[in-house]
């Protein structure tokens, strides 16, 4: 694909900057494209993954044109290796800002994490140690990348099966400095927070009252499977591929205590539903998101009292 | 373990630096066979093969799903099983080499026909030719396709010396294998079988957002062959009638609009042009 043909094709900006609305919005999945726009979904905002609108035209572009038309979006990349020992693609990244330039989504967002090394990318979101040197490097990268699109970005904290020998920060820690040095803004996990306190031996309820919640700015939600690690002990996977569990709910609650209402996605990327399960889910989300405004306290209490 | 814990770490092997760090991850990923990285696992830095097994699962699992994906009609020609194998060797010879995923498996068609256990199965090569056209189709940039009113403007003589230029999603799979029936493999397995004896072509194209495959015998494929490399209709007709009898060109140009191969024409002058086929072509372009 080349840039420029995309950006001669399509007008620059074609659609009004608009914040995000504070409401549940879903993971934009192409097989409920029809079904989002035949019922007028009552839905917040949609979040697409960046690499799969890199196609220079064709459906998933006109796709997106029309979802566009009618709902705020996130753009959610999932392949700028932000976290990578090498350069950033720059190639990759002048693909991320023509989408930018056509869509203008509300909230830009990658990972902590990184995909590619020489070259070669590996189609996952790969750990990293925490230490100086790895500090250093996502920052510059961070900077490399709202430099070039010209916003801030949010970053998401990761959900992880491995430690490193060598980190000597935590991660809560190591995700308030990138943002402090860079001036990115985050993007929190609930959902990643469980799985790697899990996997790790913490309590999660610690790592997000640790969290410097003040830079939030959206919150992601999605289910995980269960598998074990080498002891036979519970190894969570964070597979997008089912329900959010009621422990992660629990947790999503104990979170907009403290950011306050933030828009908030429900990711569900594999084994995925049908359009009205996933727009339930959304649903859930959106009532408990509309509890946790200040003067809503009594309701939600009430509510709770009648569940 | 959540506040800032510096220098907990009390190694007395200097930990490696991070570009090490990400060269052995890396390698260990589409590497079964290398030891996970040392350093990495549990929270001592304890090796722990299964935890570090879910990142190869990850990688090679999304790769291969991927790869299926783009190859849904080899996948089911093959079977489960064997794909699977196949997959896994392309993957760990040709990994991505961009995060964009739509190009992912462009190597496929060349890695299958150089693979020695399937050189008793050459027509898996076209399938999967067919099978990467249709997905550059599928993504290519928009073009609008050449419409009849368009080339009814032109006049009988101009129109046989019309050249034409190309779709940006089209593309024809000429093939001495039942190429077109190979290729439906991806919808559903036909109850009859097929035919291997027998030689089809496949026309792919995008003339708005759904991509066509329109199966065609020899003649039409040398026809829109011809057309698609910039020859004139006129000679392209003369060449296809000369080929057989059952040409027919009107219909062949009522395909040519029908599966928008082409966007746009050109009337080329200084062509010598074949005008025997002209009675004929005006004729049948009128009942199209």
């Amino acid at each position: 694909m080349n840039a420029t043909i995309l950006t001669s094709q399509m007008p620059t900006s074609r659609f009004n900057s608009t914040d995000l609305p504070i409401r549940a919005g879903v993971g934009l999945k192409a097989e409920h494209v029809d079904d989002i726009l035949q019922s007028s979904a009552d839905i917040g905002f949609f979040e697409i993954h960046a690499e799969n609108y890199m196609g220079a035209g064709g459906m998933p572009h006109a796709q997106l044109t029309k979802i566009r038309e009618k709902y705020p979006i996130s753009l959610h990349g999932v392949g700028m290796s932000i976290g990578g020992s090498g350069d950033i693609d720059a190639e990759h990244l002048a693909r991320f800002k023509t989408l930018i330039d056509i869509y203008n989504p509300s909230m830009v967002s990658e990972h902590l994490a990184w995909s590619t090394h020489h070259d070669i990318f590996y189609n996952d979101l790969l750990p990293l140690p925490y230490t100086d040197e790895t500090l250093a490097k996502v920052v510059e990268h961070i900077d490399q990348v709202q430099s070039v699109i010209g916003r801030q970005i949010l970053i998401e904290n990761p959900s992880t099966y491995v430690t490193f020998k060598e980190s000597h920060w935590s991660e809560v820690d190591f995700m308030a400095q990138i943002a402090k040095r860079s001036g990115c803004a985050l993007l929190f996990d609930v959902n990643n927070v469980f799985v790697s306190a899990t996997n790790h031996g913490y309590k999660p309820a610690d790592y997000i009252n640790a969290y410097p919640l003040h830079l939030v700015k959206e919150i992601h939600l999605a289910g995980h499977a269960t598998d074990s690690d080498d002891h036979g002990e519970k190894l969570l996977i964070d597979a997008h591929d089912r329900e959010v569990c009621e422990d992660v709910w629990a947790l999503y609650k104990l979170t907009l205590s403290k950011t306050g209402p933030t828009p908030s996605l429900i990711e569900w990327d594999n084994e995925v539903p049908t359009w009205a399960t996933l727009e339930l889910e959304a649903k859930k989300a959106d009532a408990i998101l509309i509890n946790s405004y200040p003067d809503s306290k009594s309701a939600y209490h009430s509510q709770k009292a009648t569940a | 373990m959540i506040r800032n814990s510096k220098n907990i770490t009390n190694s007395k092997e200097a930990a490696p630096n991070y570009i090490i760090r990400t060269s052995q991850f890396s390698s260990a990923l589409l590497n079964p066979d290398l030891e996970t990285p040392k350093g990495v696992g549990e929270k001592d830095g304890t090796p722990a093969p299964k935890r570090f097994g879910v990142y190869r699962n990850n990688v090679v699992v999304s790769l291969i799903e991927a790869l299926k994906a783009a190859y849904p009609s080899i996948a089911n020609i093959m079977g489960e099983k064997n794909f699977q194998q196949i997959a896994r060797f392309y993957v760990s010879e040709h990994p991505p080499r961009s995060a964009m995923m739509q190009i992912f498996g462009s190597e496929f068609p060349q890695f299958i026909e150089n693979l020695p256990p399937l050189k008793n199965a050459p027509f898996l090569v076209d399938v999967a030719r067919a099978e990467k056209a249709w997905l550059k189709a599928y993504h290519t940039h928009d073009a609008k396709p050449l419409n009849l009113e368009t080339l009814r403007k032109f006049s009988p003589e101009e129109t046989m010396q019309l050249t034409f230029t190309t779709h940006p999603a089209s593309h024809l799979i000429k093939s001495k294998y039942p190429v077109n029936d190979l290729f439906d493999f991806r919808n559903e397995k036909p109850e009859n079988g097929v035919d291997m004896q027998m030689s089809q072509h496949l026309l792919i194209t995008r003339p708005h957002l759904s991509v066509f495959t329109t199966a065609l015998n020899n003649t039409y494929a040398n026809f829109f062959d011809l057309i698609l490399r910039g020859e004139t209709l006129g000679n392209a007709i003369g060449t296809s009638l000369k080929m057989s009898d059952e040409f027919d060109a009107g219909q062949a140009i009522s395909l040519l609009i029908q599966t928008g191969a082409v966007t746009s024409t050109k009337v080329n002058t200084n062509l010598d042009t074949k005008v025997h086929t002209k009675t004929q072509i005006q004729n049948n372009f009128k009942h199209t």
